[in-house]
């Protein structure tokens, strides 16, 4: 009886899930407008603006760890 | 006996979890910036979800960071010839974390002004506090892993 009320819920929102529009991957139009940004023309230079940092703070590191030894 | 194999670890790590302060704690819970948000502004459904997905491969890539700092750490450990020291690990975390904050600050807030620290504002004091926040944690951190030079060969002593 407890696990009917667990889920029968579920059983009844899941196919809803199906619609939802908060996903970067499903087939709506929302959906379509967010990929077509995201991988536009500007995609691998807000790629390089985002790794760039993170790189240089890799290659502090690296430096460090090699004591400026690596060629 | 060298402590470069810790200090490197601890900086990635330091890094990688700044990386996550900086995205758990603007950008998502008090919301102040996105990755784009100077370009695409949140303000709409579409742009709030460009910017969450951008700030999703920001968080992967300071994860993967924190993972690299990790297993470095591991390894670290596994050598006799490495000290192990708390101060010179915290340290090293601090100037992780604050070279993260410097480097991304002068990239993102300043040089390319992909986003601010509070985005209404644009380039604000805020900017420029995050640096200086990152200058000093830069500063205690070093402090830290210089005055660990010291207690390094006794650590090394218990560990083997």
């Amino acid at each position: 009886m407890r696990l009917r009320k667990i889920v029968t819920p579920i059983a009844v929102l899941l196919p809803a899930s199906g619609r939802v529009v908060a996903c970067t991957l499903c087939h709506t139009d929302l959906a379509r407008e967010v990929r077509a940004s995201v991988f536009g023309d500007d995609f691998w230079q807000n790629t390089g603006i985002l790794v760039l940092p993170i790189l240089l703070v890799a290659a502090i590191a690296l430096f460090i760890q090699d004591g400026g030894k690596r060629k | 006996m060298t402590r470069r194999p810790l200090i490197a670890a601890a900086i990635l790590i330091g890094a990688g979890m700044g990386g996550f302060i900086d995205g758990i704690l603007f950008h998502q819970i008090l919301q102040l910036h996105n990755m784009l948000s100077a370009r695409i502004p949140p303000d709409t459904l579409v742009g709030t979800k460009i910017n969450m997905v951008w700030d999703g491969f920001f968080h992967a890539l300071t994860w993967l960071m924190t993972a690299w700092g990790i297993g470095a750490l591991w390894r670290a450990a596994g050598r006799n010839d490495v000290p192990w020291s708390t101060r010179t690990f915290v340290g090293s975390l601090l100037v992780g974390w604050g070279a993260f904050n410097l480097v991304e600050g002068l990239i993102d807030h300043h040089l390319l002004d992909v986003h601010h620290v509070v985005e209404r504002l644009h380039r604000s004091v805020y900017d420029y506090a995050f640096l200086a926040f990152g200058l000093v944690l830069l500063i205690i951190g070093a402090s830290l892993v210089r005055a660990g030079r010291h207690d390094s060969k006794e650590a090394v002593t218990m560990k083997s």
